[in-house]
């Protein structure tokens, strides 16, 4: 019994906390436009808070737009998080945007 | 020995305090608007302020971010815009650096409604769409 709790609490502290930092959403296009949903997300590693780049919210971006080369990206949610790992001594920090392309190819 | 393990400790203590004494920077928060299409020319606009020992009266440096981002586009709109607000602490925290970035796309190809959504048009359409 002892070892059981001790292997949940040690699962515990060594799982991934994610904590949201902030959120943002954009003008939500008509329902007849909401077609094409796109997803992109990015992070960079943070590993005793020291964190290794910020460059992940520039290519979130850019991974969405590539997804919709040709056309306008609506509806965009942009979600900040980070995540703790093993007593928060590691983690990441990332964004994950989705949205709709309109009148867009995929490419 | 004693001599050892002091300088043991003192050089973990230094290697601890080493990522303090850099500048780290982490991301506060992130916002995303509409992106438009034609995305052939970026503009892009920073605005920031050092604080130090945590003391801040105002954040008025914010507002001038929307001013410079105008500025990058004279007479088009400036859609698609990538916010990213950061916080860089230098020497152990006792100095940090708020920078808060946009990025968007400069449009010209439609006329200036700044106040007004350039989707109207087209949610009409398909508004019309919907009934039929």
């Amino acid at each position: 019994m002892k070892k059981m709790l001790l292997l949940l609490s040690g699962l515990l502290f060594t799982g991934g906390c994610k904590t949201v930092e902030s959120i943002s959403i954009s003008q939500i296009p008509p329902a007849a436009a909401r077609k094409q949903k796109i997803v992109s997300s990015a992070s960079d590693f943070v590993f005793f808070a020291i964190p290794f780049g910020n460059s992940f919210v520039a290519r979130a971006r850019e991974a969405l737009e590539q997804q919709c080369p040709q056309g306008q990206i609506e509806g965009i949610l942009a979600k900040h998080q980070n995540t703790n790992y093993f007593l928060g001594f590691a983690g990441n920090q990332g964004v994950i945007m989705e949205g709709y392309c309109l009148n867009g190819k995929k490419g | 020995m004693k001599n050892r393990r002091a300088s043991l400790c003192l050089a973990s203590l230094l290697l601890m305090l080493l990522p303090l004494l850099n500048a780290c920077t982490y991301t506060q928060a992130v916002s995303q608007t509409n992106i438009p299409a034609d995305r052939k020319k970026v503009v892009q606009a920073s605005v920031e302020k050092f604080i130090v020992l945590g003391f801040n009266f105002d954040n008025d440096f914010a507002l001038q971010l929307t001013d410079k981002l105008k500025g990058a586009c004279p007479g088009g709109e400036v859609r698609g815009v990538t916010t990213h607000d950061t916080r860089t602490l230098y020497f152990l925290a006792f100095f940090m650096k708020r920078e808060v970035s946009a990025q968007g796309y400069c449009t010209t190809h439609r006329k200036s409604q700044a106040s007004i959504e350039p989707e109207w048009s087209e949610l009409a359409s398909y508004r019309e769409e919907i009934k039929r």
